[in-house]
């Protein structure tokens, strides 16, 4: 009876600190639920509060680490524990190319293709290697270099196929944004006011600069020739004509480059929401 | 020690072990950091239990106290979100009523007083109420009212100020006064309370409900149709006199100049600062007057239900 007591005794109170201990596991099951529930900043608490004992814990923390702060749009940290999982790992490539995708965004173009040149050959992922590359140069407004990469696209790999042919057409679109001279645009808006934001691209703001220009210096004119060139409404509306009219030029040397980043930008959120969306399909 | 102390010792063993492991030890940590004040890891920790726990009851109580860290966070949205996730099915009505509660109250410090209104019609038309249910039972003749009726029923709204209160609250928010006031005076005639009590109540409740009192909003196409044919006056309607003031001085300017433009001859000037000036201030008044009308609704409305709600929770006590 006494040896019965003494084994429950020590069956208790292993037991107890068994339950009062979290295991690794349990934790990262709890972080996963909580990922899944779009908790991020909690999951993040707890995994900080984690140590792993080995290679395969540590690289678990990381990318669950990396994935959390992905998912917040804190790119800078998500990129940082995505590098820090190992070779090994099983989360490998859905870390390296994700790291990609954070470093495009951040604009460090050049580290991101170190990464994907660096990722080891993998046939099923090939294709995605290339398109991210691709990508990157049409960003970098790499026309040649894109036309050699883009040579090995196959069009059939399915997570990517539609996101490879809008590529191309977005290759086409870049090269047809034409330079518009700035000085050109200046010299038009001088002659009649208003043309040099119609020659830039810009319909109502070059209707409303001629309205605004030309009623001013009708008024001008009015009052120079019943008032003479001395009289104080004359000088008034002159003063604010000449205003409007150095304006109207000045704006139209401004709007050629403006309107071109427009388009850039406008082709540019196309290509990072073609790159994205893809390492969704493959990797989720 | 004998045979008996020790299979005593024996049975007290397991009976620790098996209340330690499987009972109510769970949320011992997260109450302590809720004590604590460290709301924001008391609710991953209840959050926690949430997950591992089976028991529909153990899972309610987890949401309820992770949603009092959050409502400590000011996130009543999150808070609202959170107690969305119970489970009804096997609860109790008093539990039921206690998620559905929070829900309201969440829903209501948030801002969304639909929502919170729409968890408290659910309390009163799911949750069968001892008080109702026995009327019903009484005035329709399907049979007499039974003890064990309150044992099967025992719980009622009527027995809940904070349940009032909150309703009223929120009707109130919602500029619904009349039926703020009727949904008060109807709980307060079910409620125990002595005759005396009830009508000193009654009387309280019409003295801040006096529909005289209600705040008299402006109308915008009354506002909009006045600066069309007099400029300024839709501001000076709206309770702007120096807005008002001002924008038809501008426009008087305006004319002024024009009628002088014109009589010297000065035909193009005339036009377009007749265009420009008066133009854009008389158009630009009218338009401006939309936001004019709902900053000074809004500083009405607020103003009244702020009053109203210091009186009702002054009255009603803070059951919240």
């Amino acid at each position: 009876m006494s040896k019965l007591f003494f084994f429950l005794a020590g069956f208790i109170i292993v037991t107890q600190a068994g339950f009062s201990q979290k295991s690794f596991s349990d934790e990262i099951s709890f972080v996963n639920y909580l990922i899944n529930n779009n908790e991020y900043r909690d999951a993040i608490y707890i995994l900080n509060a984690l140590e792993g004992n080995n290679y395969s814990q540590n690289d678990s923390l990381n990318y669950l680490l990396g994935w959390a702060y992905y998912n917040i749009k804190s790119l800078d940290t998500s990129s940082m524990y995505f590098d820090k999982v190992s070779d090994s790992s099983v989360f490998l490539n859905k870390s390296r190319y994700y790291q990609v995708f954070n470093n495009i965004y951040q604009g460090k173009r050049d580290s991101a293709k170190a990464i994907l040149h660096g990722i080891s050959a993998n046939p099923e992922l090939e294709q995605l290697r290339l398109f991210e590359l691709a990508g990157i140069e049409l960003l970098e407004r790499n026309y040649e270099q894109y036309k050699n990469i883009s040579r090995n696209f196959n069009y059939s790999y399915y997570p990517i196929a539609r996101e490879q042919e809008e590529f191309d057409e977005y290759f086409i679109s870049l090269q047809q944004i034409k330079n518009k001279s700035p000085f050109l645009a200046g010299a038009m808006s001088a002659i009649i006011p208003g043309s040099g934001k119609l020659y830039a691209g810009y319909r109502g703001k070059a209707l409303a600069s001629f309205l605004h220009v030309s009623l001013l210096g009708a008024v001008a004119a009015e009052n120079y020739i019943k008032g003479g060139p001395v009289s104080p409404q004359f000088l008034i509306f002159a003063g604010l004509f000449s205003i409007f009219y150095t304006a109207n030029i000045w704006g139209s040397i401004l709007s050629v480059q403006i309107k071109r980043n427009e388009l850039y930008r406008k082709v540019d959120h196309n290509i990072m929401y073609d790159l994205h969306i893809p390492l969704r399909r493959v990797f989720d | 020690m004998n045979y008996l102390q020790v299979r005593n010792i024996i049975w007290f063993l397991i009976a620790f072990w098996s209340i330690s492991c499987f009972g109510g030890d769970n949320f011992r940590l997260a109450d302590s950091l809720f004590e604590r004040g460290e709301y924001r890891i008391a609710a991953i920790e209840y959050e926690r239990i949430f997950f591992l726990a089976s028991v529909p009851v153990v899972r309610t109580e987890a949401l309820l106290r992770k949603a009092e860290c959050l409502k400590h966070l000011l996130q009543f949205e999150k808070a609202e979100r959170n107690l969305n996730r119970a489970n009804f099915a096997a609860l109790n009505d008093t539990l039921i009523f206690r998620v559905r509660f929070q829900t309201a109250l969440c829903a209501y410090l948030g801002g969304n007083f639909s929502n919170a209104e729409s968890q408290l019609i659910q309390i009163h038309y799911f949750i069968k109420d001892s008080i109702y249910y026995g009327k019903w039972l009484m005035e329709d003749g399907k049979r007499e009212k039974k003890e064990s009726d309150n044992k099967k029923y025992p719980f009622s709204i009527y027995h809940h100020t904070s349940y009032i209160l909150l309703y009223a609250l929120v009707l109130n928010e919602q500029n619904r006064w009349d039926e703020a006031k009727e949904k008060i005076v109807k709980w307060i005639n079910l409620t125990d309370y002595y005759p005396s009590i009830k009508d000193s109540l009654l009387n309280i409740i019409g003295e801040i409900y006096q529909s005289s009192g209600y705040p008299k909003l402006k109308n915008l196409k009354k506002a909009q149709i006045l600066s069309r044919f007099l400029p300024g006056s839709g501001q000076i309607y709206t309770g702007y006199f120096w807005d008002g003031l001002t924008n038809v001085s501008l426009q008087l300017t305006a004319l002024a100049f024009t009628g002088y433009a014109i009589y010297s001859a000065y035909y193009i000037t005339a036009f377009v600062i007749g265009y420009v000036i008066f133009g854009k201030f008389y158009v630009g008044g009218i338009n401006h007057l939309k936001y004019l009308v709902n900053k000074k609704n809004y500083e009405l409305l607020r103003g009244y239900n702020n009053r109203l709600k210091k009186d009702v929770l002054d009255l009603l006590g803070d059951g919240l």
